[in-house]
């Protein structure tokens, strides 16, 4: 985490490929839908995955630069943190994609904004896990709501898509509010944007006044707001419900993983005034979690359950960021507290993978069993019998549940365990054991769903959708869930690594 | 014992029986039955001369040195807890494991017969493989955890093949009684090992396993203080497994299985193993005098009370089961004295003899169309030619008559106890001698003897068995003769060589108690050695004459012992002194009782079920529906609560800083 190394523009080209890919290849979606005529638009699915593998391809033939630099003049990293981002986005927009297409021919009636829209998204997501400037921060934080705000009110015809998109919409401004208002006074501070010289200046005047603090605050309303911190949650049930289902994975898994990226960057600059954060902060991620778990109980919608899920697990995740930000005032040492803050960084990650994994299964399997857009596979009684109907998606679907709930011997036992292991290793022993009481908690709604499946009959004939490329991909992510819950320590090593070598 | 010659051999022992139990049990269904059942003889015979190779192997080592070792790894290491997967052959599992095979082959061969119309012919050789690799296990583990794993193994396989015809609720019954029985004794078992392991762990060094019989032995003086209890917790698990009071009612059950399952694991082998293990955990025996005491007392009472009850028992086999708690009685007297050789010898006898008698049972109750009643037998002499004179033999061997088996292992038991123990416990073992043949006579008279009182249908049927059945037993009728004469006595002019080959194991911590003490018998000694073999012999011969007298012929004399006292002693041994009644009164229906009305409907149904998990879940659920009302819908609301947040969020940083 030292200071980066600027880099000329001839030599980030190559860095910045899967950015510049990304953005050429949405305009060139748009631009290949305006002159195609007709109803079809299958050849803009397969454009739109062309471009998301030429991104991960330029990501992957891009040089490392082992201890990271900056891009455009301090604007971007090029570490392996933003990498790591970069392609876990990639593959949650590929896997958008693919669920979407399946979506939209089982109606026979394309949506063609969703590929170049997705694209953006995807843009706007890796840009603000890349962001190291508190400009370039706010511009991929709206590069990527714009695109989603219209993905999620995009179902025309729908009244409840409309509805959620424009909540989105207008608590999404209110928070960028916010953050502007934080960036403002960070830069009023420290009179530069890059994060760098706000670093500088923080160490400078840990005393500064409230001013500081204040700005700090400000932007973490906002990006609690993006992770669905309570109490800036309110939106994220509504939406993600209104929402179609292949919007609401994305949103669940890549908005979210963004965010936190962001934040575990932004969280560098702030041990100064960890202080005064801290207690706040600690209460907010307890209540995150139980508001979180205490409200799915009563869901009877899949995809609202999983909403209020994805609040608990913000709260876990947040419970990570607590342990990052801890290791700097109990620990004994420097040296223990770099590993203790690493182990957490590595768990956050590890994590958001897990999570991106598991939520984007579930949500496939809503995708594949929905009849259309308009019957979405939602209410959970629907699913009785499934595992008889259809034994290999009931089967993916219990995987998927099992590893929500944290059961061994799936990937999200092993996620929980790290972090909680990283709590308890940060000293925070009452917030893990809190931690571990909400996991048990959440076991009842997501056994609840396994319950149906396999224990309820059906209730006279039931048709369900069906989708060869959607069951496919949950087979594949169910296998990936099972492969990272029995071997999952090369991953995480790969994980910790990843996060130490992050810039800011 | 600190050198061992490397044999592989010893894991195929093992092994084999597995392989056979294995491919019977995979290929279930499709399997011939012919197939299935030379497949399962062949694997034990290949288990038996595998082991006679062995033995050969180590007969060729010198005395002191006799150990053959293998192992397939290291099965645990954990907080230095070693355990090896390991194999040793040393002359007590030399002998167990001939007996074993030995006997084994000769009872699948039999089976092969006794089964043959039988529905479940493959599932049957399937158990009795499996037993053979559990009890091969047993007693060729290396350590105690090995021990263990063979024992558990035995004990399933013995509840598997007592309810085998699980049809009737009577044999299901008899199994699972079987196995609750032994439970209780495996916990003192277990208990035993947790005592061993916490004393012996603080002083090994590495590498060391710590169940390993060799660590155990080198480690002696360190156990002096837990022996007793170890020893004591031990014999808990020996207790059950080869049936003393109070754990002995599980045999007599046991019969419900089929005859050759009887003969194998009920009287020759399995129940055998809590024998096999006190000897082999002889050198923490003899550290305790007060566990050895126990022994020996519980051996000497246990063999008196069940020869009592088996003097009223009408079915053939309660008779033979009766009589093997009383054998296995001895053999515990043997090692509660010191005695581990003899009560080995009368190990190995005993499985000659009453794995006879048990099949000549069977080839009876095969004869008789399943009949078992005593009462309803009688005058087959001359129907079966060849079961007659072996089931006589096996009698006159198990009642202790010179020169068949059963006198010398049991003389010698007897000496021991005189010698070794005390007057009193040799007085013990003397009635129930005179006892063993009384009831012994009883038997072969009401069984062979008289007019045949079956029905005229059954009478008609009556015929003698297939070779299969009748050439184990002249195999094991001839052992019953010759087998006794390994251990001729000194008194006799012998050498007792049998002792001689297992002074070695029982060297290490016997002291006294050898082979080498036997050199030292005065003049004296040997005289009061010839008195008490004189009167064990002429009480042998009086207790058959007396059974004879009593049952052959008019009844009359019977009538007489029957109604003895207003009957009530012959009602009291007929029901066994109601030891099964006590125990249902006393343990089983109060536990029943307290786990019905107070763990389960209080405690399970009522504190957990109800309050905790009820309780918290609707807890839960109140406060979830609750919170759920925020959730109106309302966007004014939402952007209401996130200013309000954001607002505190402020405000408490300007307090704070």
């Amino acid at each position: 985490m030292n200071g980066p190394t600027p880099v000329t523009l001839g030599a980030e080209l190559p860095v910045l490929a899967p950015y510049l890919v990304l953005a050429v290849g949405g305009l060139a979606v748009m631009l290949v839908d305006a002159f195609s005529g007709g109803r079809r638009r299958d050849h803009l699915s397969l454009l739109t995955l062309l471009v998301l593998l030429g991104a991960a391809a330029a990501q992957g033939a891009a040089p490392a630069e082992p201890r990271g630099a900056t891009l455009l003049g301090g604007m971007l990293a090029a570490d392996r943190f933003s990498r790591f981002f970069n392609l876990l986005t990639v593959t949650i927009a590929m896997l958008t994609t693919v669920y979407a297409t399946s979506m939209f021919e089982r109606d026979g009636r394309y949506r063609a904004d969703f590929y170049p829209l997705t694209l953006f998204a995807a843009l706007g997501m890796m840009l603000l896990a890349a962001a190291t400037d508190l400009l370039s921060l706010f511009l991929a934080v709206e590069t990527m709501s714009l695109a989603v705000y219209v993905l999620v009110a995009g179902e025309r015809g729908s009244l409840r898509s409309s509805e959620a998109g424009f909540k989105y919409l207008i608590l999404g401004a209110f928070a960028s509010a916010f953050l502007l208002m934080g960036l403002a006074l960070l830069y009023g501070q420290a009179g530069a944007t890059d994060y760098a010289s706000v670093h500088r200046a923080v160490q400078a005047a840990p005393d500064g006044g409230i001013l500081l603090p204040l700005a700090c605050g400000l932007v973490l309303v906002a990006l609690g707001f993006k992770v669905a911190m309570v109490p800036f949650h309110m939106w994220t049930p509504d939406v993600y419900d209104g929402a179609p289902a292949y919007v609401t994975g994305l949103m669940a898994t890549g908005v979210k993983a963004a965010a936190f990226a962001a934040l575990l960057r932004v969280v560098w600059l702030l041990p100064p005034i960890a202080e005064a954060w801290f207690p706040l902060l600690a209460v907010l991620t307890v209540l995150t979690m139980t508001y979180g778990n205490l409200v799915a109980l009563s869901q009877n919608g899949l995809k609202r359950m999983l909403a209020y899920s994805s609040i608990a697990h913000a709260g876990y995740l947040l419970l990570g960021v607590l342990a990052v930000l801890n290791t700097g005032r109990d620990s004994a040492t420097a040296v223990q507290a770099a590993a203790v803050r690493d182990a957490a960084g590595g768990a956050i990650l590890f994590y958001l993978v897990v999570y991106a994994l598991m939520n984007l299964g579930a949500f496939g399997v809503v995708a594949c069993l929905s009849r259309s857009r308009r019957e979405e596979a939602d209410a959970i009684d629907g699913y009785a019998g499934l595992s008889r109907r259809r034994p290999f998606v009931a089967a993916t679907l219990a995987v998927f549940m099992f590893s929500l709930a944290g059961i061994p011997p799936t990937a999200g036992f092993v996620g929980k365990f790290y972090i909680f292991d990283a709590v308890v290793k940060a000293g925070l022993v009452p917030l893990a054991v809190w931690g571990v009481i909400n996991s048990l908690l959440s076991a009842y709604y997501y056994l609840r769903v396994i319950v149906v499946m396999y224990m309820k009959p059906a209730e006279g004939e039931v048709h369900d959708g069906h989708s060869w490329e959607a069951a496919f991909t949950c087979g594949v992510l169910a296998l990936l869930v099972l492969l990272l819950g029995v071997v999952p320590g090369s991953f995480y090593a790969l994980a910790a690594h990843t996060y130490r070598q992050m810039i800011f | 014992m600190e050198s061992h010659v490397l044999d592989t051999s010893l894991r195929w022992i093992v092994l084999v029986p597995l392989l056979g139990a294995a491919l019977n049990g995979l290929l279930l269904r499709r399997m011939p039955r012919r197939a299935a059942g030379l497949l399962a003889c062949a694997a034990v015979g290949a288990a038996f001369l595998l082991s006679v190779a062995a033995v050969v192997r180590l007969a060729g080592l010198e005395p002191h040195h006799r150990l053959l070792a293998d192992s397939l790894g290291t099965w645990l290491d954990v907080a230095g807890v070693r355990v090896e997967l390991g194999f040793a052959m040393d002359q007590l599992s030399a002998v167990m494991a001939l007996v074993v095979t030995g006997v084994g082959f000769l009872i699948h061969v039999y089976s092969l017969g006794y089964m043959a119309h039988d529905p479940g012919y493959n599932r049957f050789f399937t158990y009795l493989n499996l037993f053979i690799f559990a009890m091969m296990m047993l007693v060729l583990g290396e350590n105690l955890v090995m021990l263990f794993v063979g024992w558990e193994g035995v004990g399933l396989c013995s509840y598997l093949l007592i309810s085998f015809w699980f049809n009737e609720e009577a044999n299901a019954a008899a199994g699972k009684k079987a196995f609750i029985v032994n439970r209780i004794g495996d916990f003192g078992f277990l208990l035993g090992m947790f005592v061993l392991g916490a004393a012996l762990l603080p002083h090994l060094g590495g590498g060391e396993g710590v169940f390993s019989f060799r660590t155990i032995a080198a480690h002696t003086h360190e156990l002096v203080p837990w022996a007793t209890a170890i020893g004591l917790l031990l014999f808990l698990g020996a207790a059950g497994k080869s049936a003393q009071i109070p754990l002995y009612v599980w045999l007599p059950d046991a019969m419900a299985g089929p005859t050759p399952v009887s003969a194998l694991i009920h009287a020759a082998t399995m129940v055998t193993a809590g024998v096999y293990m006190i000897a082999r955990m002889n050198m923490v025996y003899v550290l305790s005098p007060a566990a050895m005491t126990v022994v020996a007392v519980v051996g000497a009472v246990t063999a008196l009370f069940a020869a009592t009850i088996a003097l009223t028992q009408n079915d053939i086999k309660k008779v033979l089961a009766y009589s093997t708690v009383s054998q296995l009685g001895y053999m515990m007297l043997a090692c509660g004295v010191g005695a581990f050789a003899a009560g080995i010898f009368h190990v190995m006898t005993h499985a000659f003899f009453k794995a006879l008698l048990f099949l000549g049972a069977g080839s009876v109750i095969h004869a008789m169309g399943g009949e078992q009643d005593l009462r309803l037998m009688g005058g087959l002499r001359r129907k079966l030619p060849v079961t007659w004179p072996t089931f006589l033999i096996g009698t006159v061997a198990l009642a202790g008559v010179f020169p068949f088996a059963g006198f010398f292992s049991k003389d010698e038991i007897l000496w021991k106890a005189f010698s070794e123990g005390n007057p009193g416990l040799w007085l013990v073992g003397f009635l129930g001698a005179g006892l063993t043949a009384f009831y012994m006579m009883r038997l072969v008279v009401l069984t062979f003897f008289g007019d045949n009182r079956a029905s005229e249908e059954v009478r008609h049927h009556v015929h003698e068995s297939p070779a299969t059945m009748t050439a184990p037993l002249a195999i094991l009728a001839a052992l019953s003769v010759v087998g006794g004469w390994l251990g001729w006595p000194h008194f006799l002019g012998g050498a007792n060589r049998f002792e001689q080959w297992l002074a070695p194991v029982f060297a290490a911590g016997a002291g006294g108690h050898g082979a080498s003490a036997h050199d030292a018998v005065t003049h004296a000694a040997a005289s009061t050695e010839w008195l008490l073999a004189a009167a064990s012999l002429s009480l042998a011969l009086l207790g058959l004459y007396a059974g004879y007298r009593a049952y052959a012929g008019r009844a009359t004399l019977a009538g007489k012992l029957h109604a003895f006292a207003g009957g009530r002693p012959h009602r009291v041994l007929l029901n066994k002194y109601y030891v099964d009644e006590g125990y249902e009164a006393s343990l089983v229906r109060p536990g029943y009782a307290l786990s019905d009305r107070v763990l389960f409907r209080a405690v399970d149904t009522g504190l957990i079920d109800g309050l905790l998990v009820n309780g918290s879940a609707l807890l839960v659920s109140i406060t979830s529906a609750l919170l759920r009302l925020f959730q109106n819908g309302k966007l004014r609301f939402y952007a209401y609560v996130f200013a309000l947040g954001a607002a505190a969020f402020v405000l408490y940083l300007a307090l704070t800083t």
